[in-house]
């Protein structure tokens, strides 16, 4: 009998508590039932209809200015578009929403050019940012806050295959650098009228967004080691954002017809990004003095009649196409105004070109010519043994004169400089 | 004693022998969850998705938003180098 008791107390008891741990194990299984269901019942109710709802006046908002990017694109030359950098070093393996969401197709056709290249595909799962990880943090902070409940270690193993299956497949979407060295080597090489230098500060001054803030953006991050060709757009919670700028292929050269070209207003073909709104044309408006002074006649009339122009307003100094554009215009305006105005401008007229046969291939290319400082490749004495000298002193003073400047006293000095080499000149050789 | 150890011993048997009903319902309770959690999962899965398309569109207009300021500021810095810039009536 003494053994007989507690023989019969550990009958009783492990049943007891067996069943007593199998009702906790019920109860938390239901309650883990029910946050589950009232989770999925709270996102599909409550937040899916208002992200959808977002999402519609994200549409409107972006349909309202899709055509200033295309307006701001045409008129850099270049093609915008923001992408996902697939590039975070510090990521901590846990890729759950990024690996996701990157691999939208949307994402992918609105990047095609990025597709081109995807030779780091396998090496970008280790590459994540330190957003991203924590983001990770987040979301194991809310496994500790479902394991704080017993029992529930199972819940978590259903997700968590798929989102690393996931971040797999969709390395390819998001592990493609940026072409944009590559556009800019292409760029570069294409028969573009070039400007001195333009190449060089390409990757800073292409994009239409201040430096600075971008700069400041760039050194806000906490990656600003690891050097990136692209600015640096966005860094939000999880993500990276950066904009590659894509300079436009032959395809779309003609496009620099908008080029600024002075005086050339009168033409009357616009380019097609202006043809969709003409609420916008009123916005392009060009002095037509600087071409009258600046061209000679015969040259003017030669290029007016195939060559249509706009001035195109809101140039970037930043964009690519624009320096040539800028120096064109600085050289117009350069020539237009005072010395001392001249003096001021003519920091960014560095890259003018000489005068050259090269140029008329330019012009073949554009279809236009942005007004260039002309620069006598004649020697100062064989210019003196010609007429030119007078019939350009004569030429110039009467197109000064027209356009309301007195400085008939500069013209002895400026001559060689002021004066086109025209036909006349052409006629002594 | 003997008798006892055996009453025990076959007690033990029956008990984990058999399927108990608490593991029934733990398995259909298992199985609940797990259906919620996909459930789960793929709407979150559709709201990502719709984030990340509308984070796209917000980006655009980031980007036009931004051209928009470098454009206004490179008109001012154009106005004021030719010093056409007028006070604003």
């Amino acid at each position: 009998m003494s053994r007989a008791n507690p023989n019969s107390t550990r009958t009783l008891t492990l049943p007891e508590e067996l069943e007593k741990l199998e009702q906790s194990i019920t109860l938390t299984l239901q309650e883990i039932d029910r946050n589950f269901s009232r989770a999925h019942r709270i996102v599909t109710t409550s937040i899916l209809p208002v992200v959808e709802q977002y999402a519609k006046h994200s549409e409107a908002v972006w349909e309202g200015s899709k055509f200033w990017k295309q307006f701001f694109e045409a008129s850099a030359n270049v093609s915008l578009s923001g992408y996902e950098d697939p590039h975070n070093e510090d990521h901590t393996g846990l890729e759950e929403d990024a690996a996701l969401s990157e691999g939208d197709p949307s994402y992918a056709t609105s990047q095609p050019t990025r597709l081109d290249d995807d030779t780091e595909n396998d090496t970008i799962q280790a590459s994540m940012r330190r957003a991203e990880s924590e983001g990770a943090d987040t979301d194991e902070d809310d496994s500790t806050l479902l394991l704080s409940s017993p029992s529930i270690g199972n819940a978590q193993s259903t997700p968590r295959p798929r989102h690393r299956a996931a971040g797999k497949e969709n390395t390819t979407m998001r592990d493609v650098p940026s072409p944009f060295r590559k556009s800019a080597a292409k760029q570069k090489t294409s028969d573009l009228p070039s400007t001195p230098g333009r190449d060089v500060d390409i990757t800073a001054s292409s994009s239409p967004f201040p430096m600075s803030a971008l700069q400041s953006r760039v050194l806000f991050s906490a990656r600003k080691g690891t050097a990136h060709q692209d600015p640096l757009l966005h860094r939000m919670l999880d993500k990276t954002y950066r904009i590659a700028a894509t300079p436009h292929t032959a395809r779309r050269e003609p496009k620099p017809s908008a080029v600024v070209t002075p005086g050339l207003t009168t033409k009357t073909t616009l380019p097609h990004w202006l043809n969709d709104s003409p609420d916008s044309s009123p916005a392009i408006a060009a002095p037509q003095l600087r071409a009258e002074i600046f061209g000679s006649p015969f040259k003017s009339n030669a290029q007016r009649t195939p060559k249509p122009t706009v001035r195109t307003p809101g140039v970037s100094v930043m964009t690519p196409g624009t320096t040539r554009r800028l120096s064109g215009r600085d050289e117009g305006t350069s020539m237009r105004m005072d010395p001392a105005e001249r003096t001021a401008t003519s920091r960014f007229t560095g890259t003018a070109k000489a005068w050259d046969s090269d140029s008329d291939e330019d012009e073949d290319g554009l279809g236009i010519s942005p007004p260039k400082t002309m620069q006598f490749h004649v020697p100062q004495s064989r210019l003196l043994q010609t007429p030119a000298r007078e019939a350009s002193k004569r030429i110039v003073e009467d197109l000064l004169f027209t356009a309301g400047g007195d400085i008939t006293d500069e013209i002895e000095d400026d001559s060689p400089s002021v004066v086109r080499r025209n036909h006349e000149l052409d006629d002594s050789f | 004693m003997v008798d006892h150890i055996q009453y025990f011993s076959l007690n033990i048997i029956l008990t984990h022998g058999q399927e108990s009903p608490h593991e029934h319902q733990q398995s259909l309770l298992l199985s609940r969850v797990i259906t919620n959690v996909e459930k789960l999962n793929e709407a979150v899965l559709a709201l990502n998705k719709s984030l990340q398309e509308i984070n796209l569109q917000n980006m655009n207009v980031e980007l036009v938003a931004q051209m928009f300021k470098n454009y206004q500021s490179n008109v001012l810095f154009h106005l004021e180098a030719t010093q056409d810039l007028q006070d604003p009536a």
